[in-house]
């Protein structure tokens, strides 16, 4: 146990010098901030809206989609080299030599692209948070606390996405093909997701089942979130749903976006049907990442 | 010298692919005193390198048996270190995780490396090898496995690692290194082991008197009662040659005046070498 504890601040250490001295982070911190600056929509528009809805609102409902689908990108393509890039350059070879573990090899990389994936997601806030502000004339701080709610919101998504990244990077051995994986998958993630229609309702407004108005598309990262929170399945689902909506609702004369039915698999039914899929998606996940490298090294 | 095996490598077998058809060491056995460098030696495919993943632990699905006393550390063919990291931050990190209390000052200056900022990605290869053998002091490795510690090191360089070396086998630093350069490596082993395809094909213990060898016109089997009768052991026989061990009491000089005034027609003689060694096991005979 202690020298788990103590290899694990070893690599984090290591991590952390190699964010001062690396390009490849700094480059990526840019990134999220430039996420900050993309224009959703241009600042003449958005200051129609900031009359009309509070921050959370705004900030869930212009920046939410596009905010997580970058999120996902980078964190899926950073944490793709992180094993890769030890195997490519042999240190994993001497690592290895020296018998340390792979528990503290593992939780050291995945501690580290949270903390760097959830600061970077700080960063995008606070870069967004300043562009409203520009247009404000003031620092509005609500929108950088909704900011952050957001993101905590969505940490287990960037956990996730981690694991993601470190499973795809113990099975190649080398960082180029590992990014292309990674890049294949997150492909994959938005072809899988534009499939993944939710057809809705609104209570009362009139409108039946498989209105065209009415079909929402909910990417996959949010049905994620939503299997996450079952407790509040029905909260969440109608909060993201109705937020996704704001501009139907508004056209349609403010009807009630918080009545809503989603149609799920029957997996998906019960409380622990939405923890668990999650829960055997990780497991699924650790465990192949776990017999990746063992394979490697029983079989070099 | 302490004659205390560190390493000891018995009845090894390793074989490669599903159905075991590549057989990469075949029955190999080996032992490294104390405080020696014993030197793998063989063509491309002899099973050097195999053999070092073997002891370093790298690989276990192999038959025989593995005993080493205390922590090896291997310095690859590719020297590896952490890039981004300087050379003091890169031994604290292994003697970390190891657990051990170090003064990365003391072990850099055993193997002259400068203290600095430099990361590692900007070292010359000599310097990463050096920084290699720093790590394996920082573990507190009782040997080292070194992989081509020669490959693409200018002689200064080369000649610099030698001293390394033969520095800490005074230290009692025991090192198995596999290599081609055969003349940096009679300048640091005290044993050469020749290996092709995978089996132990020759033995030379370089801290015996050199052997001779001795080429002949003719009468090269009087000569071999000759220098018998002189107290000389030889080793090997071929065409027109003899390699022989002389006896310590006598010069070169008398031994071949002895022959020449028996009758016997020498062409030539010289030491043997671990060139000479290798053309004679590998290539079947001398230029």
């Amino acid at each position: 146990m202690e020298t788990s504890i103590r290899s694990l601040s070893s690599e984090m250490n290591r991590w952390f010098l190699s964010f001062k001295r690396s390009i490849i982070w700094p480059i990526g911190l840019i990134l999220f901030a430039i996420i900050g600056i993309a224009p959703f929509y241009p600042l003449d528009t958005l200051s129609n809206t900031f009359t009309l809805y509070p921050p959370n609102v705004i900030v869930f409902n212009l920046y939410s989609p596009l905010f997580k689908d970058y999120i996902m990108a980078i964190v899926l393509l950073l944490s793709s080299l992180l094993i890769s890039e030890d195997t490519e350059n042999g240190t994993w070879t001497i690592l290895r030599t020296i018998r340390i573990s792979r528990f503290p090899y593992i939780v050291a990389k995945f501690v580290w692209m949270l903390i760097y994936a959830i600061a970077g997601s700080l960063v995008t806030v606070f870069v967004f948070t300043l562009y409203i502000s520009s247009s404000l004339g003031y620092f509005a701080v609500d929108y950088f606390t909704s900011g952050i709610e957001l993101v905590l919101s969505y940490s287990f998504i960037i956990a996730l996405t981690a694991l993601f990244g470190l499973t795809i990077s113990a099975i190649f051995a080398k960082r180029v093909y590992s990014v292309l994986a990674a890049a294949a998958y997150y492909v994959f993630l938005v072809a899988v997701s534009l499939n993944l229609y939710t057809t809705m309702f609104v209570n009362g407004s009139g409108y039946q089942d498989g209105f065209p108005g009415y079909n929402i598309h909910i990417p996959f990262i949010d049905k994620l979130l939503i299997l996450m929170a079952p407790t509040t399945f029905h909260g969440a689902a109608a909060s993201l749903i109705g937020l996704h909506t704001i501009n139907n609702n508004y056209l349609n004369g403010g009807a009630p976006s918080n009545q809503i039915t989603i149609f799920f698999p029957l997996l998906f039914s019960s409380p622990l049907g939405y923890i668990l899929p999650y829960l055997i998606l990780t497991a699924s996940l650790v465990t192949l990442m776990w017999v990746t490298l063992f394979v490697k090294r029983r079989f070099l | 010298m302490a004659s205390t095996n560190e390493i000891t490598v018995e009845s090894i077998v390793k074989t490669y692919g599903l159905r075991h058809k590549i057989v990469a060491i075949d029955n190999v056995s080996l032992s490294v005193e104390h405080g020696t460098c014993t030197s793998l030696v063989g063509p491309n495919g002899a099973g050097k390198t195999t053999l070092l993943k073997v002891v370093s632990g790298l690989t276990n699905r192999y038959q025989g048996k593995v005993s080493v006393n205390g922590r090896v550390s291997l310095s690859p063919e590719v020297s590896v270190n952490f890039q981004f990291m300087d050379a003091v931050e890169n031994i604290l990190y292994f003697s970390k995780v190891v657990d051990r209390e170090i003064d990365p000052t003391d072990i850099l200056k055993k193997v002259n490396l400068l203290l600095g900022k430099q990361q590692v990605y900007s070292y010359s290869k000599g310097m990463k090898r050096k920084l290699d053998i720093a790590r394996a002091l920082s573990l507190g490795a009782k040997s080292i496995l070194m992989d081509e510690p020669f490959d693409g090191l200018d002689p200064g360089a080369s000649d610099d690692l030698v001293d390394i070396i033969n520095s800490l086998k005074k230290e009692g630093v025991t090192f198995l290194v596999s290599s081609h350069d055969l003349h940096r490596l009679t300048d640091i082993s005290d044993k050469v082991v020749f290996l092709k395809k995978g089996r132990v094909c020759g033995l030379r213990d370089l801290r015996v008197r050199n052997t001779l060898i001795a080429n002949f016109m003719e009468n090269s089997v009087l000569a071999a009662d000759l220098l018998e009768q002189m107290g000389c052991t030889i080793t090997n026989t071929g065409k027109g040659e003899l390699h022989f061990i002389p006896d310590p009491r006598l010069k070169t000089w008398e031994i071949i005046g002895n022959l020449i005034s028996n009758g016997v027609k020498v062409t030539g003689v010289y030491n043997e070498t671990l060139d000479s060694d290798y053309r004679r096991i590998y290539h079947g005979n001398l230029d």
